[in-house]
């Protein structure tokens, strides 16, 4: 059986080290992934993870959010200083 | 000289659509470091009515590289200090002082008498504490102005300001971190970004 998929829009800001996907792009995730299966499969550090903020369509959503296709997934981690 | 003289004085040489608001305009400062002393100060010389200020900090030695504090300063609170040096640009500015380490539990009674607040931390975990708490309270009329990244002596250019979701704005850099060292100049281009957005917010003009 396929895995149906889904698309979703991905942007980014800040230290996020996120290897082969360029920021503002649009990536095909399998239906019913979470923000934190994203966190995961985008490889982000586990330290990072505890600061990422995450908003969809402009609303914040924790990590067990459950993306919808033509999603816009917005990540920001902030850096110290001040 | 009488308030009203002094402010319209004082902003003579201003922007002129803001010149009625200003001096009735509120605008809340989470941190009074290298960002938030700074932002005080710009805000201060524009002719802002009131200022929220809260840090729990005291002025030290290392500060005086990049924050609106003198020697004079050294061991005081931040906030008794930063209220002092503000009254001498701007004896008739207001100044609401919190004297406390600013938590997601706090943080809206101590603001809630405005509806722009300034990110002017200087830990990861506290700008995410409050980009977190703020975008979880997801108020239409509120606005969070958010910085990262101001460290070293990376280009200038590098430091912009950007909308994230609706009512957040980020400034700075969004890579060069403390580590590099924390220099008046970089820091105080990030609090300028950030001043400057609390002035666009003020004249309604919301983009960033």
């Amino acid at each position: 059986m396929i895995n149906p998929k889904i698309k979703i829009h991905l942007s980014y800001t800040g230290v996020i080290d996120i290897k082969n996907v360029s920021n503002n792009s649009v990536i095909q995730i399998k239906a019913g992934s979470t923000i934190e299966d994203i966190l995961s499969m985008l490889g982000i550090k586990k330290e990072h993870k505890k600061y990422i903020i995450s908003i969809v369509n402009e609303k914040k959503q924790r990590p067990p959010y459950i993306l919808q296709d033509n999603d816009n997934l917005s990540l920001f981690l902030p850096v110290g200083g001040g | 000289m009488k308030k009203d003289e002094f402010y319209r004085e004082l902003m003579s040489r201003n922007y002129k659509p803001l010149d009625k608001i200003l001096s009735k305009t509120t605008v809340g400062i989470a941190g009074c470091g290298g960002l938030g002393s700074n932002i005080a100060h710009m805000l201060t010389r524009s002719g802002i009515g009131k200022l929220i200020i809260a840090d729990f900090d005291t002025v030290v030695m290392s500060n005086l590289n990049r924050q609106f504090f003198f020697v004079e300063d050294l061991g005081k609170n931040k906030v008794n200090a930063l209220e002092k040096n503000l009254k001498k640009v701007n004896p008739y500015i207001q100044i609401e002082k919190h004297n406390t380490k600013i938590t997601s539990d706090n943080l809206f009674n101590i603001f809630q008498d405005t509806s722009i607040i300034v990110e002017a931390f200087d830990q990861v975990s506290q700008k995410a504490m409050i980009l977190d708490s703020f975008l979880e309270r997801d108020e239409k009329d509120k606005f969070l102005i958010s910085a990262s990244g101001m460290g070293g002596i990376e280009s200038s250019n590098l430091i912009q300001t950007k909308k994230f979701g609706n009512n957040v704005y980020l400034c700075g850099d969004f890579s060069n971190d403390f580590s590099l060292g924390l220099m008046a100049s970089r820091v105080n281009i990030v609090a300028a970004h950030q001043a400057n957005m609390v002035l666009r917010i003020i004249a309604k003009k919301n983009t960033p």
